[in-house]
C-alpha cells in the first residue's frame, strides 16, 4: 500500500476520532456517554499494541508466558467488589484526580510522596509509550512496503507527526477544565471506540488464519506439531517456569490497580459506582475473546513465514503473504487504535500528575496565589498541555535513542515491574491504619533503587558497551550481587528477579519503617479516613480534624483566586446552608478548611491545596488520641441524631395513631348516646301508648267493642316491647360469642324459599313482587334459622324501602371457589353515599330517618353482620347498582 | 445499589480459588498432554476456568447486586 494513502488513512481517523470526541463533550447526559458498556471498553485501555502484537509474539517464541499478563487482572476483577468500590468512594469524596494524589493524600498531604510517585510513574511509563511509538512506526513500515521509503531524519518520520497529532488531541479534549477530577467523556467515548475496533479487527485476523489460511484450529494444530520446539510452546514447563509465571500474574495483578491510565479508566472516570457490576465479569470475558486466537496466529505464523521476520508482528505478515492488503490494514488501524488510546489516557494520567504534583507544589504556586482566577485557570491549563507535549516528545525521543534494543515484551514488563513499586504503599495504605508517609517514601525508593540495579542497569551497560557482561562475572567480588541473579537466584527471568527483590524490600522498608515510628497526627487523621472509610462516608467534612486559627475571608480570598467570584460564592452558599451555618461567621472551622481543600484538590492536586490552606491559616498541632477521639466523638454524635430523628418520627406516627383512634371512640361514643336516645324514645313511645289505654280502660262504662280496640292496641305495644329487646339481647349475645351455631350442611335453595314464605303475604299486601333465580345444587354449611333471619332481615328492608305495586326484588345465588353468595337486589330507594360504611354498624340509623319516626330498630343489619361473620362469612351493600340497594353475604361452601 | 457482606465474599472467593488454581502446584497437575479442537492441554484448562469463573461472577452478580 501507497504510504501517502496510508497517512491519509491515519489522518482520517485522528479526524473522526476528533469529531467523536467533540461530538460526546457535547451531549453531556447522554446515553451513550454515561453508559457501563463504556466504563468496561475504557478498561480495556490495558490492551495496548504489547496485547496487540506482543502477546503473538511471545506465543511463537517462548509459550505460555503472554497468558499471564491478562490472569492477574482477571483474578483481580472479581476483588473490585471490595477493592475498587473502597477506592472510587474515597476518590470521588476527595476529589482524587490521579494515584499519585491518591497515595500523597492517604500519608496525609504528603508533597515530596506525591513526587516520587509521580517520577515512579514518568520511569515506568515513558518507555511504554516509547513501545507504543515503535510499534506504530514498524507496523507502518510493514504496511507501506510498497513504496521503498525510509525516514531520514524526524521531520521525515510519520511517527513524528503521529505523535503530534494525538499530543494535539489530548491537550484539546483533556484540559476543558481546570478541576482534574472532572471527567473526560470525550476522550473516554473515543477510547471506547477503539476498544471495540482493536478486538473486532483481532477477531478477524483470527478467523481469517485458522478458518481461511488453514482448516479450523484442529488443523493449525497438527500443523504446528511438526514445527520445532513445540511441546515447549504449550505446556508450563519445569518448576522454574512456574515461578516466572507466578511472578508475572503477581505483577499484572497489580497493573491492573496501578498504573496511572487504568486508574485513570478506573477511577477518575467513574461515572456511577453501579457500573462495576458490568465491569466485573464483562471485563475478564473481553479479554478471554481477546487472547483465544492468539496462539493460533503464533503457530500459523511459525509455519507459514520465515524465522528472520519479527514475531510480533506475525498477524500483519500473515495476510500480507496471502496477498490480503486491505485485512493487513484493518489490523493495523485495531494496532493503530491501541496505539492512540494507550498514549492518550496515559499522557492525560501523566499530565495532570506532573502539573498538580511536582510544577506546581514545587515552584509555581507562589505564581497562582498572586494571579487572578482567569490567569491562574489559564496558568494551570498551559501547564497540562505543556506537560501533555513534553511527555509525548521525550517517550519519542527514548523510542529512537533505546528502543530498538527490547522487544515490546521486555518494554511492556519493565515498566510493570517499576510501576508495582506503587504496591505496597497502595494496598496496605488502604487496609492498614499504621503505614506512615515517611515509610512509605522510603519502601517506595528502596525498590526503585533494587529496580534500577537488577533490571536498568544491565540494559544501560549493554546498550552503551555491547561487550561487558555484567551478568556473568562477579560485582565488586561478590557473587550474590550479580544483578540478573541476586543471591544466586539463577532461574528467574531478569523481569521476575527485579520484581522479587524490589518487592520484598520494598515491602520490607515499608512494614518495619511504619512500625518503628509513629506517623503525625494528620497522616492517622487521612489514615482514618481512607481506611475505615465507610464510617466517615456520612460524615464528610466532619471527618476531618483540625484545630487552628483561619477567616472565612481569607478562605474565600484563596477559593476567589481558582475558581472565580461565582463559583466561590455557590461552593459556599451550599457549604453553609448544609452545614447550617450563618453567612455572618468569621471563623473558619475544620469542615471548610477541609471543603476548601477539596474543591482546590481537583484543580492544583492535593499537597498543594493543603500548602495553600496553610498560609491562610493558622494550624495548632493537636495529638493523635484527640484526633481519635475528636473522630469517634463526631461519629458518635451523627449516630446519635439519626437515632433521635428515628426516635421522634416514631413517637409522631404513634401520636397521630392515638388522635386518630380517639376520634372514632368520640364517634361511636357519639352514635352510642344517639343510638340510647333512639330506643330510650323507642320504649318509651308503646309505653306512653299501654299507659294512656290502660287509664282509658279504666273506665267501666266503656262500650265493649272500643275496649277490645284498646286491648288489641296494648298487646301490640307489648309485642313491639318484647322485639326490642329480644333484638337488642340478640345481637348481644352474638357479639360477646355467647351463642352457640348449630351448624350443618344444608341446602341454601331451601332455606331462601323458606325466608320468601315468611314475607309473601306482606309482599302480596303491598303487591311487590318477589323473584327468585334457584340454583338446586348448592349446598353450604350453615345454622339455618341464624341464615332464615339474615335473609328475612335483608328482605324485609328491601320491603319497606320500595314503592308500593313498582316494586322488585331479586334473589340471586353465585357460586364462588370456597363460598356461596347470596345477593339481595332491589329498585327502592337504595342506600345514601354516605351510609354505605355504617350501616352494619351497631348503633347506626341513617340520617334521612331521624326526620321522621325511625322505621327500624337500628340492629337489623348489625345482626346480620354478627351471624354471617360468626360464619366466616362477609357481608356488604354493592356500590354499584344505579339504583335501588343490592345487598351481599358469603356463607361457606360445603366441601 | 448494595451488595451484602456474605455475597461480596462469594466474589473474593473467586479471586482466591483462581489464584491458586492458576499457579504451582495446582497449575501442573491440569497440563497434560491432549488437545481439544486443536487447543493444548494447558489452554482448555486456563480457558475453562476463565469462562467459568465469569459464568459464577456473573450470576453472583445478577442475582445479589441490586
Amino acid at each position: 500500500m501507497s504510504n501517502y494513502a496510508l497517512i491519509l488513512i491515519i489522518v482520517a481517523y485522528l479526524a473522526f476520532l476528533f469529531f467523536l470526541a467533540y461530538w460526546a463533550e457535547r451531549k453531556h447526559r447522554g446515553r451513550l456517554v454515561n453508559n457501563p458498556y463504556i466504563y468496561v471498553l475504557s478498561l480495556a485501555v490495558y490492551c495496548t499494541a504489547w496485547t496487540y502484537y506482543g502477546s503473538v509474539g511471545v506465543a511463537s517464541k517462548s509459550g505460555i508466558s503472554f497468558l499471564a499478563i491478562y490472569l492477574g487482572p482477571v483474578i483481580a476483577m472479581p476483588l473490585w467488589i471490595v477493592l475498587m468500590r473502597k477506592i472510587i468512594r474515597i476518590s470521588k469524596q476527595h476529589k482524587i484526580s490521579s494515584i499519585a494524589d491518591f497515595i500523597s493524600m492517604r500519608y496525609g498531604n504528603n508533597r515530596p510522596l506525591g513526587a516520587l510517585v509521580t517520577l515512579t510513574c514518568l520511569l515506568a511509563i515513558i518507555p511504554y509509550i516509547s513501545l507504543q511509538l515503535k510499534a506504530v512506526s514498524e507496523t507502518f513500515a510493514i504496511v507501506s512496503r510498497g513504496d521503498s521509503y525510509t525516514a531520514m531524519g524526524i521531520f521525515d518520520d510519520s511517527t513524528f507527526y503521529i505523535a503530534l497529532l494525538i499530543a494535539i488531541f489530548v491537550a484539546f479534549f483533556g484540559t476543558q477544565s481546570t478541576d482534574a477530577s472532572l471527567g473526560k467523556r470525550g476522550i473516554m467515548a473515543t477510547v471506547a471506540l477503539e476498544s471495540l475496533l482493536k478486538l473486532v479487527f483481532f477477531l478477524a485476523i483470527g478467523v481469517f488464519v485458522v478458518y481461511f489460511i488453514f482448516n479450523g484450529t484442529t488443523d493449525v494444530y497438527e500443523s504446528a506439531l511438526l514445527t520445532k520446539n513445540f511441546e515447549k510452546l504449550t505446556s508450563l514447563g519445569g518448576l522454574e517456569d512456574g515461578f516466572n509465571w507466578m511472578f508475572t500474574i503477581l505483577l499484572s495483578f497489580f497493573a491492573i490497580f496501578l498504573l496511572p491510565r487504568q486508574f485513570h479508566v478506573a477511577v477518575v472516570e467513574n461515572q456511577n459506582i453501579y457500573h462495576l457490576k458490568k465491569a466485573i465479569w464483562l471485563f475478564p470475558l473481553y479479554l478471554l475473546i481477546f487472547n483465544v486466537f492468539v496462539i493460533f496466529i503464533a503457530w500459523a505464523g511459525n509455519i507459514r513465514l520465515t524465522a528472520t521476520v519479527n514475531h510480533d508482528y506475525y498477524s500483519l505478515l500473515l495476510p500480507i503473504q496471502e496477498g490480503n492488503s486491505f485485512l493487513a490494514l484493518l489490523v493495523f488501524m485495531g494496532g493503530f487504535s491501541a496505539v492512540i488510546s494507550m498514549i492518550v489516557v496515559s499522557t492525560l494520567a501523566l499530565s495532570t500528575m506532573v502539573s498538580n504534583n511536582i510544577i506546581i507544589p514545587y515552584g509555581f504556586i507562589k505564581k497562582l496565589v498572586e494571579g487572578n482566577p482567569e490567569e491562574n485557570a489559564k496558568n494551570i491549563k498551559n501547564i497540562r498541555r505543556i506537560a501533555i507535549f513534553l511527555l509525548i516528545i521525550v517517550a519519542y525521543f527514548f523510542y529512537i535513542l533505546y528502543s530498538n534494543q527490547l522487544s515490546l515484551f521486555s518494554i511492556g514488563l519493565i515498566s510493570f515491574v517499576i510501576i508495582s513499586q506503587l504496591a505496597p504503599s497502595f494496598f496496605l495504605g488502604l487496609f492498614w491504619r499504621r503505614g506512615t508517609a515517611k515509610a512509605a517514601k522510603a519502601g517506595m525508593a528502596v525498590g526503585l533503587l533494587v529496580v534500577m540495579y537488577t533490571l536498568l542497569l544491565p540494559i544501560i551497560v549493554n546498550v552503551v558497551s555491547p561487550q561487558t557482561q555484567l551478568t556473568s562475572s562477579n560485582v565488586f567480588g561478590f557473587w550474590w550481587l550479580q544483578p540478573s541473579q541476586v543471591f544466586g537466584v539463577d532461574y528467574l527471568t531478569p523481569e521476575s528477579n527485579a520484581f522479587l527483590w524490589s518487592i520484598s524490600f520494598n515491602t520490607l522498608a515499608f512494614v518495619g519503617l511504619s512500625l518503628m515510628a509513629k506517623g503525625n497526627y494528620r497522616e492517622r487523621n487521612y489514615a482514618e479516613m481512607f481506611v475505615h472509610n465507610e464510617n466517615y462516608e456520612n460524615l464528610q467534612e466532619g471527618a476531618f480534624v483540625w484545630k487552628g486559627e483561619a477567616y472565612v475571608a481569607d478562605i474565600r480570598r484563596l477559593l476567589n483566586r481558582f475558581l472565580g467570584e461565582t463559583r466561590t460564592e455557590r461552593a459556599l452558599t451550599i457549604f453553609n446552608r448544609k452545614y447550617n451555618i450563618s453567612e455572618q461567621e468569621e471563623k473558619a472551622d475544620a469542615r471548610l478548611i477541609n471543603f476548601s481543600e477539596k474543591l482546590l484538590t481537583g484543580s492544583i492536586g492535593s499537597a498543594s491545596a493543603k500548602i495553600l490552606l496553610a498560609s491562610v491559616s493558622k494550624e495548632k498541632p493537636i495529638s493523635l488520641v484527640e484526633v481519635l477521639h475528636i473522630l469517634e466523638e463526631s461519629k458518635e454524635t451523627k449516630a446519635t441524631n439519626k437515632l433521635l430523628l428515628e426516635k421522634s418520627e416514631e413517637l409522631s406516627q404513634m401520636a397521630s395513631q392515638l388522635q386518630s383512634a380517639n376520634q372514632e371512640l368520640l364517634f361511636q361514643d357519639k352514635q352510642k348516646d344517639e343510638f340510647l336516645d333512639t330506643v330510650a324514645h323507642e320504649l318509651k313511645t308503646p309505653i306512653t301508648s299501654i299507659k294512656a289505654a290502660s287509664e282509658v280502660l279504666e273506665d267501666d262504662e266503656m262500650p265493649p267493642e272500643l275496649r277490645k280496640q284498646f286491648l288489641m292496641n296494648i298487646s301490640k305495644d307489648t309485642d313491639r316491647l318484647g322485639k326490642l329487646i329480644h333484638n337488642i339481647l340478640d345481637l348481644e349475645k352474638l357479639s360477646s360469642s355467647r351463642t352457640e351455631l348449630k351448624i350443618r350442611n344444608g341446602k341454601i335453595n331451601k332455606t331462601v324459599k323458606k325466608a320468601i314464605n315468611g314475607i309473601e303475604r306482606i309482599a302480596a299486601q303491598r303487591k311487590i313482587h318477589v323473584v327468585f333465580e334457584e340454583s338446586d345444587y348448592l349446598e353450604g354449611m350453615y345454622d339455618e334459622d341464624r341464615i332464615l333471619q339474615v335473609l328475612t332481615n335483608l328482605l324485609s328492608n328491601s320491603l319497606k324501602f320500595t314503592e308500593e305495586e313498582k316494586g322488585i326484588i331479586t334473589i340471586v345465588l353465585e357460586e364462588k371457589e370456597q363460598e356461596i353468595a347470596v345477593v339481595v337486589e332491589d329498585n327502592g330507594r337504595g342506600i345514601p353515599e354516605e351510609d354505605h360504611s355504617y350501616i352494619f354498624e351497631k348503633f347506626y340509623q341513617s340520617k334521612n330517618q331521624n326526620i321522621k319516626k325511625p322505621q327500624g330498630s337500628g340492629f337489623g343489619l348489625a345482626i346480620c353482620k354478627q351471624i354471617v361473620e360468626s360464619h366466616s362469612g362477609s357481608i356488604w351493600a354493592d356500590k354499584n347498582v344505579p339504583n335501588g340497594a343490592r345487598l351481599v353475604f358469603t356463607i361457606p361452601k360445603t366441601t | 445499589m448494595k451488595m451484602k457482606k456474605r455475597h461480596q465474599q462469594k466474589l473474593v472467593m473467586i479471586s482466591v480459588i483462581l489464584l491458586f488454581l492458576w499457579n504451582l502446584p495446582f497449575v501442573s497437575i491440569l497440563d497434560g498432554d491432549f488437545h481439544l479442537f486443536g487447543f493444548p492441554a494447558f489452554y482448555v484448562f486456563i480457558f475453562s476456568s476463565w469462562f467459568s469463573s465469569i459464568a459464577v461472577a456473573y450470576y453472583i452478580l445478577k442475582k445479589f447486586y441490586e
